[in-house]
């Protein structure tokens, strides 16, 4: 029977070492929340030589502790945050940092509480990813007493004075108005407008329940208008889905049946499943492929999309290089915590459009 | 002085009128016809055939999981991995597919995933004795695990035509997911109403000591059930993936909430021994039919949530009244 030190012990050993362990297989709950939605790119350094740091010569006494750590990292996989993590691991190898990888998942609370344990076990500065931005102010504010540097990635939130704190990634405004601009293109090449035949609306697939999915949705719909004299809200239906790609294609396939009158669609949504699941509704429907142009985000189904053997209305998705920012974020960290360099307030992270021409060098699929 | 004939025969009918819409399923029907006119009243494409067959398609896959998971919960048990067995299933008649080129293999490779993937909870909650919450919690967590393992967290295309026509092919007109739940939901009540395996499921869902006392191997029965309830995730898998044309390690995951609700809904008590495939089947149509007509109507997806909560207290309130009655 354990005394109190003992359990005490116990418990603290538990808590650096799962601080401490890589995410690995750390299964989430079901992935909903897909503000940041992984895409497909290579995992290891391999495409990119790291971006290094000048580093000291690698005595582990000296190594630099740092942490990185974002939600649904295994359930995202090789292609999204797990890829992340690995990219971020190969530039600490290569730069005399000891890096610590957490797996968030889906909680808040835990991106609370790791961030302390990380911070009580000596980590030097934080890239995170938190799964709940409202918990921002909390983790801002354990890292300000420390005197860590948080940098937050893809998903910005708010240090306890309402200001933003350092960010990487491409805000989501901007990332929708990206695959809209896309669309807009697309839909000037099928000569859309000029064919008083055709009776086009937009269908944005939307999940209204997570504020990131939102800004995306809203920034597609703000390009296409823009871009398309004529067009106008009147001219979107909204989809509603579970940020899944069967409740997609159920909500999809009910829109097409109250819309007999739409001949071409325009189909946009805040990740690639919603759009994909779009996709599916219309081939059901015996929707003609050429009939749709529907642009996805993330690229998580760009390889299976453009791998079939048929086109599809699926045109493209937005991408961000997921290496670049690995490494990106882990040098501005390490310069933080090694030199004493401010954290940037914000660094942009350029998106770019996914198509046939070029996905296969850049999702190496 | 006796009643003439015919006042007696109204008599006798509304009587008769009275039981059915007092009676478990005569209220669901009631329910789904109400909100039938409702929806109707403001969506001139609900009652249409394509609209119908739309609520078909959306429910086929939730359908096939509450058929099994009725048998399981009849029995005393619960399954909560059926959110996650369809997504390994799924994953892992893509890979099959992938390798052999052979979409028949790749059915056949799911179903048995999901056979064993029942058998692993069904050994957890009889040899093990442990609690089937529990365990099948734990089980829905390590499923998923393995599934993003075998798919390496990747979305995997499916490009076989015979396998994807399982999810968007038809026969005579109707498609074939709709097909499949209902030789399920037909095959399942056979074996419930008129076999002895079914009169096993009610005797230990209501008294497994009992049970056990009048020669019944509850823990054997307990274990057919589970794999049943796996090979049932399979064919779940199968659907979502063919419908998609391509396999995720999360495909599912979240459908069993509305699984449980819809057996519950139709009338199955948790603690076992009570439910119907009519009245489950009865509980898809009313989800299925609230979600389709919210679309059609436009709510906004809060109030889905709101009234979707809603309408099971509503159901299960009434359940509980009725049964607190007798």
């Amino acid at each position: 029977m354990l005394n109190v030190r003992q359990r005490a012990a116990l418990m603290a050993m538990t808590l650096v070492v799962s601080a401490c362990s890589s995410s690995g297989l750390s299964p989430s709950a079901p992935a909903t929340a897909t503000s940041a939605p992984p895409t497909s790119a290579p995992a290891t350094a391999t495409s990119a030589p790291p971006t290094s740091a000048t580093s000291p010569s690698c005595d582990p006494s000296k190594k630099v502790k740092l942490a990185f750590m974002t939600k649904d990292m295994a359930s995202t996989g090789k292609t999204g945050f797990q890829g992340m993590a690995d990219t971020a691991k190969a530039w600490a190898d290569a730069n005399c940092v000891d890096l610590t990888t957490v797996d968030l998942l889906d909680s808040g609370d835990r991106a609370v509480s790791t961030v302390n344990t990380v911070i009580g076990a000596g980590v030097k500065g934080i890239v995170i990813t938190t799964p709940d931005v409202s918990v921002g102010p909390a983790i801002a504010s354990a890292a300000a007493n420390a005197h860590v540097p948080l940098l937050a990635l893809f998903d910005a939130f708010k240090d306890a004075n309402g200001n933003p704190n350092p960010f990487y990634g491409l805000d989501d405004l901007a990332y929708g108005k990206l695959a809209g601009g896309a669309i807009v293109k697309l839909y000037q090449a099928a000569g859309w407008g000029s064919n008083t035949k055709l009776v086009v609306r937009g269908a944005k697939i939307a999940d209204p329940t997570v504020p990131a999915c939102v800004d995306r949705q809203d920034g597609a719909e703000q390009a296409i208008e823009q871009g398309i004299p004529g067009f106008t809200a009147q001219d979107v239906i909204t989809v509603v889905f579970k940020n899944d790609e069967q409740t997609a294609i159920n909500a999809m396939a009910t829109t097409i049946t109250a819309h007999p009158e739409v001949t071409n669609w325009l189909i946009w949504s805040c990740n690639d499943n919603g759009v994909t699941g779009a996709v599916r509704a219309l081939e059901s429907a015996g929707v003609p492929a050429d009939h749709g142009i529907a642009v996805g985000q993330g690229g998580g189904a760009t390889c299976s999309e453009f791998g079939k053997p048929k086109p599809t209305s699926y045109m493209g998705s937005t991408y961000q290089d997921l290496v670049k920012a690995s490494q990106d974020t882990m040098k501005l960290v390490y310069d933080a915590a090694v030199n004493g360099t401010a954290l940037p307030a914000t660094t942009k992270l350029e998106g770019q459009i996914l198509t046939r021409d070029n996905y296969k060098p850049l999702l190496g699929c | 002085m006796s009643e003439p004939s015919t006042v007696s025969i109204s008599k006798s009918i509304v009587r008769r009128a009275n039981d059915i819409v007092a009676s478990q399923n005569g209220r669901l029907v009631l329910a789904l016809a109400i909100m039938a006119v409702v929806i109707s009243s403001k969506s001139q494409y609900f009652l249409t055939i394509g609209n119908m067959l739309n609520i078909g398609q959306a429910v086929a896959v939730t359908g096939v999981l509450a058929v099994v998971e009725t048998l399981v919960i009849v029995s005393g048990g619960i399954d909560l991995s059926v959110g996650t067995v369809p997504g390994l299933c799924a994953v892992t008649a893509a890979v099959v597919i992938e390798t052999t080129h052979s979409g028949p293999a790749g059915v056949g490779a799911a179903l048995v995933v999901g056979a064993l993937a029942g058998l692993v909870n069904g050994l957890i909650i009889t040899v093990g004795r442990v609690n089937a919450v529990i365990a099948t919690l734990a089980t829905f967590t390590a499923f998923e695990g393995v599934a993003l393992l075998v798919a390496n967290g990747a979305v995997i295309g499916i490009n076989d035509d015979g396998f994807n026509s399982i999810g968007s092919g038809r026969i005579g007109g109707i498609p074939i997911p709709i097909l499949v739940l209902a030789v399920a939901a037909l095959g399942a009540h056979i074996v419930m109403r008129y076999t002895d395996f079914g009169r096993h499921i009610y005797a230990f869902g209501a008294n497994p000591a009992a049970a056990r006392l009048v020669g019944i191997n509850v823990d054997r029965w307990r274990v057919s059930l589970y794999v049943i309830a796996g090979i049932g995730s399979g064919v779940a898998g199968i659907l979502l993936s063919a419908r998609a044309t391509g396999a995720s390690p999360l495909q599912g995951t979240g459908m069993e909430f509305d699984v449980i609700t819809a057996v519950v809904l139709g009338g199955a008590a948790l603690a076992g021994g009570k439910g119907t495939l009519t009245g489950t089947m009865l509980g898809v149509l009313i989800i299925g039919a609230l979600y389709n007509g919210l679309i059609l109507l436009q709510v906004q997806s809060f109030w889905q949530y709101i009234v979707q909560g809603a309408l099971l207290a509503g159901v299960v309130i009434l359940q509980e009244r009725r049964r607190a009655r007798s």
